[in-house]
């Protein structure tokens, strides 16, 4: 069989933290109090200082930044998610974090720069719950 | 700074989706066409400088196949594009310190029969950022990226799907007149907008080609190329610089994704040079996706930002009858995909002259370059 490449690997160490608030449908992303910044994607420490990181919640809203519709998959375990819509969004009250998820139950032709997206969660099995977005009505 | 230095060598490989050599073999094809093309002999060449994008090789290794006599070794770390450029940014340095006295620059590889280990992606495929962070969710590999790169720039600036068919056939259009392009099937306005989007907005001749072959030249001063029998070609202004965020590759995480470091490395290069847009006889833009093109030839100030569907028109002016041919070989689009080494070769071959019949752009003085990699772009000025 082979590789599904819709999944990521939940042991690969600098994002255990960040599979395990999705799980828990809490999403949390890197910060550094001393530093006072956000950091993603996520590191060992913080880049500036060092320091250690802790993991923070945020709203769950997101502003739509760029996008594109995929209607021919690049690679196994997407055949059935075709056509998809691949986003980058702002994550509201987080600075500089850019978040890549797929925007769901919506149309391209009602997308646009800076819409309001609210971050939901997909249990695709027992151990992968994986973030999407859905546009905010 | 461009130090009077010259291009006194180019070398190239067809460019196929099968070259039937080995990585080396095609790499050293390119690299005994641009020493020969000098004038110079193997034993001549004493610093070699590798762009690392695409190939695995050692610079050293070459010293070995070619019996160079080497003093100056060097990677470039720039990716893509950028690199082209900054290779000769090194090489300038090289030579004004004296480390060297030819320097010969060289990158290819057979990325399309040999994907497993050359294809285009397989870098990003290997970062675990990207393995776990984006192609989960379906962001990968370049067409994505910048798909929705060109999306953002829609929702800004208006639909450019027209003006990037127009790229396109430019591009086709100049592939056919040229003796090595990867696409010789001749393409129309209408034809562009038969083929599907498969990544929304592109369609598959919107993406950067993915190919076999390999791109050499050689650089000394100003001084020695008068020795030499060929017209050098002189860098007249030379910049690469990075955008302001540290972003890595991660196109995601780009302050501003359309804003490239041609806003940095152009005013720089016209001022070496004492030029400005208007002297420009032709641009070889890189073009791994029509948004780049736009983006740079805005940030260089061929036009302002979000201006490139007046500027580009009914697509005369970039033709090779027009103010501004754009990409005269076929770019990455139609020529093949060797990083923006390409660009370069064609820029010395037009200078001279020497681009074959139907291509050959009349009259041109001055030559502007600028080779995108991502986090890093370099703008480059050429002439007799
Ligand atoms: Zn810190």
């Amino acid at each position: 069989m082979s590789e599904n490449f819709s999944l990521p690997d939940l042991s690969w160490p600098v994002a255990i933290p960040f599979w395990k608030s999705c799980q828990e449908e809490n999403i949390k992303f890197q910060y550094c109090p001393k530093c006072d910044a956000w950091q993603w994607y996520p590191l060992f420490e913080c880049a500036e200082c060092g320091g250690e990181f802790e993991w923070r919640e945020v709203t769950g809203r997101a502003f739509l930044f760029s996008w594109t519709t995929v209607y021919k998959a690049f690679l196994p375990g997407f055949e059935d998610k075709i056509p998809l819509i691949v986003a980058v969004a702002e994550v509201e009250g987080a600075p500089g974090v850019r978040f890549i998820s797929n925007i769901i139950n919506a149309k391209p032709e009602d997308l646009k720069v800076g819409m309001e997206l609210k971050i939901v969660y997909e249990k695709v099995d027992e151990e992968h719950t994986m973030p999407r977005f859905e546009i905010v009505k | 700074m461009a130090q009077n230095i010259a291009i006194v060598g180019i070398g190239e490989t067809a460019y196929s989706s099968n070259s039937g050599m080995t990585g080396p073999q095609l790499l050293l094809q390119a690299c005994r066409r641009a020493i020969a093309d000098a004038g110079l002999k193997t034993t001549d060449i004493d610093g070699v400088i590798v762009p690392r994008i695409g190939t695995n090789v050692r610079p050293f290794e070459f010293g070995f196949y070619l019996h160079c006599p080497l003093r100056y070794v060097a990677y470039c770390g720039m990716e893509a594009g950028a690199g082209a450029v900054n290779s000769i940014e090194m090489a300038a340095q090289a030579l004004a310190d004296g480390k060297a006295k030819y320097v010969l620059i060289f990158t290819g590889a057979n990325q399309k029969s040999d994907a497993k280990n050359s294809n285009p992606g397989k870098f990003h495929m290997d970062d675990p950022y990207k393995r776990n962070l984006e192609i989960p969710f379906g962001f990968y590999p370049q067409p994505v990226y910048f798909a929705s790169m060109t999306r953002r720039y829609m929702n800004i600036y208006g639909d450019v799907t027209e003006q990037m068919g127009r790229i396109a056939v430019n591009s086709r259009r100049n592939a056919c007149l040229n003796d090595n392009a990867q696409m010789k099937k001749p393409m129309t306005l209408e034809d562009y907008y038969n083929y599907p989007v498969l990544y929304d907005p592109f369609r598959i001749v919107d993406c950067c080609l993915v190919t076999d072959g390999a791109c050499a030249f050689v650089v000394t001063t100003e001084e020695r190329a008068k020795d030499l029998p060929v017209k050098p070609v002189m860098v007249r202004g030379i910049a690469t610089a990075g955008i302001d965020h540290i972003t890595e590759y991660f196109f995601s995480q780009e302050t501003e994704p359309l804003a490239t470091a041609a806003r940095k490395t152009a005013p720089i290069a016209f001022a070496q040079a004492g030029l400005t847009v208007d002297d420009i006889s032709i641009a070889e833009i890189y073009d791994s996706f029509a948004v780049n093109t736009i983006c740079q030839l805005e940030d260089i100030g061929f036009c302002g930002h979000g201006e490139f569907r007046d500027f580009i028109g009914d697509g005369s002016r970039i033709s090779l009858e027009g103010d501004l041919p754009l990409n005269t070989h076929g770019g990455l689009l139609s020529q093949g995909y060797i990083f923006g080494m390409n660009h370069i070769i064609e820029a010395v071959k037009q200078i001279r002259g020497t681009a074959n019949e139907g291509r050959q752009v009349k009259n041109v003085k001055s030559a502007f370059v600028s080779g995108f990699g991502g986090w890093f772009q370099g703008s480059l000025i050429l002439s007799l």
